[in-house]
């Protein structure tokens, strides 16, 4: 089967961007997808090569009563005409766009396909947000009983406090990180830098989670153009990020069904079938996307991924690990708290910065970045989806 | 906007706490399902469960959505038959809870009747909750 690679991005900027409709921010990761395509390729190839689409969304239904968004994007990016379908699966919906994309392209179906992912949060109040959020959880046993997204992850960070002894400034560090790593991040919803005092001051959310310890509400989209190995040698393009691996999982509904809920059963086994179905080395991986929803998510995927031991996640970050020049660079370009979090836009969002960095223009530029690993969750580690991007 | 059929058919569970057991393994099953998680077998039979259980987790909700009103307290709690599930803790002062980092992890509760919400049509949502013991 064909190799698949990466060969353009584009993103809108991210933000509360009251004076964009969601068709506006979905041309705008059109348009800059389509001025990437055009500089990658010299010209050579356009939005006419493009057979089909792929549109990552999690609630435009509930959050701007738009449905049919397969439509509605292909209509308005000017590609109308193409089969294109929108995808679901909570704050991953991004990530599984993109990997639906990649099978269709690998089971030579077509030759090039766009991946768009999209969420218009702010048409609503921010209280209905929680509601809308709260259907990738379980609807009956999860928001009736009035808890939020932020609250499962505040029993995710209580108990994992109770069991390995993490603490409030491990936390901390988390969002400190990212802010720093935002600062130059022309697309971020929040560019400036955090102290710890800052985070520890903010006001308390879901106890022991406070404000910034929150990724916020976002408007934005996010998208890539991804081809077969044939096209791209066809047409002589290099700089490409190839597809290393893609791989999910699930978990079961309802948080108080898991077997654990310090670790997040969903994305061991998806990382579990990198390693040996995708034969990914992981010592190879130089530089990190991860979920960082609500702080202690970040801590969590570190340990879930394998990066470091179960329970010494704060351990790891105190010691700087995560830091642009630590043992494994994380959100290299600010993640879902500096950026924000548009949620159906942010795993395709996390695709566009490794790329960056195996290409060699991201913002915050790694030296001798072969490989880079992108986990996108949605829910509580309901889904789990991850993709390896590499040089060759 | 939810309709009065959504809540009247989980009248069993909501209401009276009756789960189902599962006649081939035996795992007692709450919230229900018409499969067995573990065995997959379909011969379940009603189980009633006791309402009693210890915290696992617990947090502080803050910031409430549309048609609760915070702050309250909602944890996860192991019930003595072994399910998990989620509950508002009632009867409790905030201001006590939040003083301690640990909140309310390890305390033994017990179920009670409350409201739980008001729905967007006017319709009170009653359930369950807990009161410490």
């Amino acid at each position: 089967m064909t190799r698949v690679g990466i060969v353009a991005v584009g993103q809108s900027k991210f933000g509360e961007l009251w004076e964009h409709s969601l068709r506006d921010l979905a041309v705008d990761a059109g348009n800059a997808v389509f001025k990437d395509l055009d500089t990658q390729t010299k010209g050579n190839i356009t939005k006419k090569n493009i057979e089909g689409l792929f549109v990552g969304n999690m609630g435009a239904g509930s959050m701007a009563k738009q449905s049919h968004l397969g439509s509605l994007v292909s209509d308005y990016v000017g590609i109308t005409g193409v089969p294109a379908v929108r995808c679901e699966g909570a704050c991953s919906s991004g990530a599984l766009a993109f990997r639906h994309a990649f099978h269709t392209i690998k089971s030579g179906e077509m030759d090039v396909a766009m991946v768009l992912g999209i969420e218009k949060m702010t048409d609503i109040d921010s209280n209905h947000v929680l509601n809308a959020l709260m259907e990738a959880g379980d609807f009956e046993w999860e928001s009736l009983a009035g808890l939020t997204f932020t609250g499962l992850y505040a029993l995710m960070a209580r108990r994992h406090m109770k069991e390995f002894g993490t603490t409030r400034n491990q936390l901390s560090l988390i969002s400190v990180n990212n802010h720093k790593n935002g600062v130059k991040n022309p697309y971020a919803q929040f560019r400036g830098e955090i102290t710890i005092e800052d985070v520890e001051k903010s006001t308390l959310i879901a106890d022991p989670l406070r404000t910034l310890d929150c990724s916020p509400i976002t408007d934005g989209a996010a998208s890539v153009i991804i081809a077969s190995e044939e096209f791209i040698k066809k047409n002589k393009l290099d700089n490409v990020a190839w597809i290393l691996s893609s791989s999910a999982a699930t978990d079961r509904i309802g948080f108080f069904n898991r077997r654990s809920i310090v670790e997040l059963d969903a994305t061991k086994l998806a990382v579990k079938r990198v390693i040996e179905k995708d034969r990914v080395n992981m010592k190879n991986i130089g530089v990190t996307e991860v979920h960082d929803c609500f702080s202690i998510n970040e801590l969590v995927a570190l340990e879930d991924l394998g990066f470091c031991e179960k329970g010494k996640g704060g351990k790891f970050i105190e010691q700087g690990e995560i830091k642009l020049d630590g043992q494994i660079p994380t959100n290299t370009t600010g993640g879902l708290k500096s950026i924000g979090h548009p949620v159906g836009a942010t795993g395709v969002r996390q695709l566009i910065d490794i790329t960056k960095q195996i290409r060699g223009d991201s913002l915050n530029q790694l030296k001798n970045v072969n490989q880079g690993l992108a986990l996108n969750i949605g829910g509580i580690g309901t889904t789990s989806v991850i993709h390896v991007l590499g040089k060759d | 906007m939810l309709s009065v059929p959504v809540f009247w058919r989980m009248n069993k569970e909501k209401y009276k706490m009756i789960g189902k057991k599962c006649l081939d393994c035996g795992l007692v099953i709450f919230p229900n399902r018409k499969n067995c998680p573990s065995c997959d077998s379909q011969k379940l039979e009603e189980f009633g469960l006791s309402g009693k259980g210890k915290i696992y987790s617990d947090t502080i909700i803050r910031v409430a959505p549309d048609g609760f009103e915070a702050p309250y307290i909602t944890a996860l709690i192991k019930l003595e038959e072994g399910p998990m599930i989620v509950g508002e803790i009632t009867g409790v002062d905030i201001e006590d809870v939040e003083k301690n980092p640990q909140g309310l992890v390890d305390k033994e509760v017990s179920i009670t009747f409350r409201k739980i919400m008001l729905n967007e049509n006017g319709l009170r949502v009653y359930g369950l909750k807990f009161l410490l013991e």
